[in-house]
């Protein structure tokens, strides 16, 4: 019994080392790429170039909050980018006419409404969430149009703009909004039986639902969460522009799934860590800014991006394939 | 007998900090069959597994093959040099047929290098016939219950033409007539001279069978005995290290069951699995449910549970008086219903999750701190708990349960279910997989539980579980209760007979 012990303490602890090596490796990554661009290009470094990369990943990172969870239940939400441009559309229209707090709560229903929507389909229909949200896109894009008439909003008010130009301590004010999001998706999926239950349902449905877990239930919650998160990431980017135009995020969904997958989350569902998907995304976010620094043509960045995306899924699969035959 | 087909020195193994395999070794000759025990955990599948080439040694004296260096690379390099394993978890594609399975990897190539669907499944028909495995070779293998997929594991690995098999638990969740069939299998491949390490927890079995029987235990050969010089009680003694405390066959617990009826279930009938099911339940009765393949036990468990797609077309289940509509897990888990589930790997575990998670999943919610937040001391002490009390053989409840051997899993998820303190505990074939001292553990617990009032359902092909622990036994048939046998009636061959023939002995 003595000799457990022992062992126990070693093992948890190599136990935590082999569990972290994966952030350990995103950061070394990071870090890496962070070195390279500001050897390449001298302005990346600087303090305007890494306040706007936070100001604009801002977005992207509050949504990821809400794709991790979906993700890690085992389902897809690809109408993100579409949901994000419709709560901003309303948000702007509305907000002369109503004011900014009737405004923000009407605003965040968007989202969870669009996510209910889709999660019953899912879950009552058996249809793939991926093909569900697709529908749910278009609609909410359409929507979009409708509501801004294809025109620029702008006149929104001044005091609703700190929420995007704040700066304090000279770190935008969206970027620690994204970040305050990522925590406390970090509590939701880690620190209560919600969050549990979540990992049980990706990793294996049959398991938990013979566990007592409504499985149902919470697929719709994750869903709802993750139109929430779209919604927010709406409202704060409009703080932030000050004008929407309701082609706004077109594609932001798959640089947002690159990221989750790029911070390890597992396509098919039940594992990953929501604070590696932060890397994920800065990732994600620093290739397109050096892309742009470099002034590489604007139609191969994209080829440039799925390589690498491509390229990150891979080393993953491979790196599983090897612990899997160890 | 020539040089032998497979010699094992003191192979060593160890993941992390733990010791799996510390110093085994074994000789098989061919055409022998040797039968490797010993308790859960004391390194069986592990050494099957480096033969497999599914691990490699960290080091060993020598291993080898017909006189030949062994170390396999990986399992094509073993299957290559005619080693051919059955690991004791199914490891079948559930989404493809019972041909497509049965011939993945090792296409029986047509003339042309081609195959038809058609040509591939008669091929297998033929032989799941030639065994006598009543299957349809072109059905998902999904649909199978346990024992079948089992089955059609055993029939896959014959299509390799193995020179040596290796056979990690090939009887556990079967019934008789199918271990009848597989033993005799393995006397007939011994016969042509194919070599055979057996694992499993049924001595009976190893002695039938075996020619000599090694023992492990904490991952050392203890002894290497031949079977006509040794007997069961001198081998369970090696294997635990002490003497089983011998328990009489029937430790009857004299009437504990009351008159209180806890489960009540009237024609009871899902479309194509159960028929008019009609019985009660009683506090503190432990209730028997046995039968064949297909005689609608596993679905009976998960109809009484909720489960999703097995809802009754007709009958009613109650619950202390109760008719429970629309009923699901959740309720029934509410309502202090428990399942134990036969398939351990699809339906049990969480590979990922650790001992504790595993065990606090039914509960979780419950499991919060003042902040409302997930308490980590609660799941924490639950499962050091649970590990203690079953005697889960693991450095803590924190390692994650796939690193666990299947008999320790097992133990886990019986710890699960006695965690949400049940009303009606209803276990599918429980001691599946776990070694014989634990065996004994496991009735004592469920003797235990009865006798605080707790009304059991053992499901199980087993007819020692049935024999020795219940009050009563309820024999099914193509879904329908066919006998139900109590006091001295409950005897394994009147059992038998009934679940055969479907009529209760006269
Ligand atoms: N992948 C793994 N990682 C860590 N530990 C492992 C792993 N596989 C096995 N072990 C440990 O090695 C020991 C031997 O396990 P093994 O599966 O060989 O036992 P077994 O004799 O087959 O037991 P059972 O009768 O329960 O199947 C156990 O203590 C187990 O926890
Ligand atoms: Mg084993």
């Amino acid at each position: 019994m003595s000799t457990y012990t022992l062992e126990a303490g070693r093992s948890n602890l190599q136990e935590s080392i082999r569990r972290s090596y994966g952030l350990i490796q995103s950061v070394a990554v990071l870090l890496v790429l962070v070195v390279v661009m500001s050897i390449v290009s001298p302005r990346f470094a600087s303090v305007i170039n890494i306040q706007n990369l936070m100001a604009q990943m801002s977005a992207a990172l509050i949504v990821a909050a809400g794709m991790t969870i979906v993700m890690i239940n085992g389902e897809f939400d690809i109408s993100v980018g579409a949901v994000l441009a419709l709560t901003a559309s309303i948000a702007g229209k509305l907000m002369p006419e109503i004011g900014i707090t009737a405004t923000f709560a009407l605003a965040l229903v968007v989202g969870p409404l669009f996510g209910r929507f889709a999660g019953v389909v899912v879950t009552r229909f058996g249809i793939p969430s991926f093909i569900t949200t697709l529908g749910t896109m278009m609609i909410a894009r359409s929507l979009a149009f409708v509501t801004t008439q294809g025109q620029v909003v702008s006149n929104v008010p001044e005091a609703f703009r700190i929420l995007g130009l704040g700066r304090p301590l000279g770190i935008p004010m969206p970027f620690i909004i994204a970040i305050l999001t990522i925590l406390a998706g970090y509590v939701l999926l880690n620190h209560t039986a919600f969050g549990k239950k979540v990992y049980a349902i990706g990793a294996n449905r049959n398991v938990a639902a013979l566990s007592g877990i409504n499985v149902d239930r919470i697929k719709i919650i994750c869903l709802m969460i993750c139109g929430l998160c779209a919604s927010f990431a709406g409202m704060v980017l409009l703080a932030r522009i000050g004008s929407i135009q309701a082609d706004t995020a077109r594609g932001l969904e798959f640089e947002v799934i690159a990221g989750v997958v790029i911070g390890g989350v597992s396509l098919s569902g039940g594992q990953g860590n929501i604070l590696r998907v932060i890397i994920g995304v800065v990732v994600i976010a620093l290739i397109r800014n050096f892309l742009n620094l470099a002034r590489i043509d604007i139609f191969w960045q994209d080829f440039a991006t799925g390589s690498i995306i491509l390229a990150a899924v891979l080393l993953d699969a491979l790196q599983k394939r090897i612990a899997g035959s160890r | 007998m020539g040089e032998p087909a497979l010699v094992c020195k003191d192979v060593k193994k160890t993941f992390g900090s733990i010791k799996a395999l510390r110093s085994a070794s074994f000789t098989l000759e061919k055409g022998q069959v040797v039968g490797l025990v010993g308790e859960n955990g004391a390194g069986k599948s592990t050494l099957l597994k480096i033969l497999a080439g599914v691990y490699q040694a960290d080091s060993a004296e020598s291993i080898k093959l017909l006189g030949k260096d062994y170390s396999p690379h990986n399992a094509i390099d073993a299957l290559q040099r005619g080693i051919v394993t059955i690991h004791q978890d199914i490891n079948l594609v559930e989404g493809m047929t019972v041909a497509e399975n049965i011939f993945l990897n090792n296409e029986p190539t047509g003339r042309l290098g081609v195959l038809t669907a058609g040509s591939l499944n008669a091929k297998a028909q033929e032989l799941l016939d030639h065994y006598g495995i009543e299957v349809d070779a072109s059905q998902q293998v999904s649909r199978l219950p346990n024992d079948l997929k089992k089955m059609v594991q055993i029939i896959k690995a014959m299509t390799w033409k193995p020179t040596i098999l290796l056979m990690d638990e090939p009887t556990s969740s079967l019934t008789a007539t199918e271990v009848d069939v597989v033993l005799r299998l393995i006397a007939e491949l011994s016969r042509r001279g194919v070599a055979i390490v057996f694992v499993s927890h049924y001595l009976s079995e190893v002695f039938r069978i075996c020619d000599t029987i090694t023992i492990l235990r904490d991952g050392q050969t203890i002894a290497n005995l031949q079977k006509e010089s040794t007997s069961i009680t001198e081998v369970v003694q090696h294997m635990l290290g002490r003497k089983l405390v011998e328990v009489d066959a029937r430790s009857k617990r004299g009437a504990v069951a009351s008159n209180d009826v806890l489960l009540s279930v009237r024609e009871l009938s899902v479309s194509g699995m159960l028929h008019d099911v009609s019985f009660d339940l009683h506090r503190g009765e432990i209730l028997g449910f046995t039968g064949l393949t297909g005689s609608g036990l596993t679905e009976l468990a998960k109809t009484l549970f909720g489960v999703e797609g097995y809802q009754p077309s007709k009958g009613t289940i109650a619950i202390r008086g109760d008719v429970k509509s629309r009923w699901n897990p959740g309720k029934a888990i509410q309502e202090g219903v428990a399942l134990l589930t036969g398939d351990r790997l699809r339906e049990g575990i969480l590979p990922d999750f650790t001992i504790a998670e595993n065990v606090g999943l039914p509960i979780i919610g419950k499991l919060r701190n003042a902040l409302g937040l997930l308490s980590r001391s609660k799941i924490d002490a639950m499962g050091t708990r649970c590990v203690r009390e079953l005697n889960v053989k693991a450095p803590s409840a924190h390692v994650p349960i796939r690193t666990l051997s299947g008999g320790n899993q097992q133990k886990v998820l019986i710890a699960k279910w006695l965690e949400t303190r049940p009303q009606i505990f209803i276990l599918d074939d429980p001691t599946v997989g776990i070694d014989v001292g634990s065996k004994d553990e496991i009735r004592k617990i469920i003797e235990r539980i009865a006798s605080e009032g707790v009304g059991v359902i053992i499901i199980s092909t087993e007819m020692p579980d049935i024999e020795k622990l219940c009050d009563r036994a309820i024999v099914m048939f193509r879904g329908s209760i066919v006998g139900e046998f109590a006091g001295a009636q409950l005897e394994h061959n009147r059992i038998l007979e009934t679940s055969v023939s479907g009529r209760k002995a006269a």
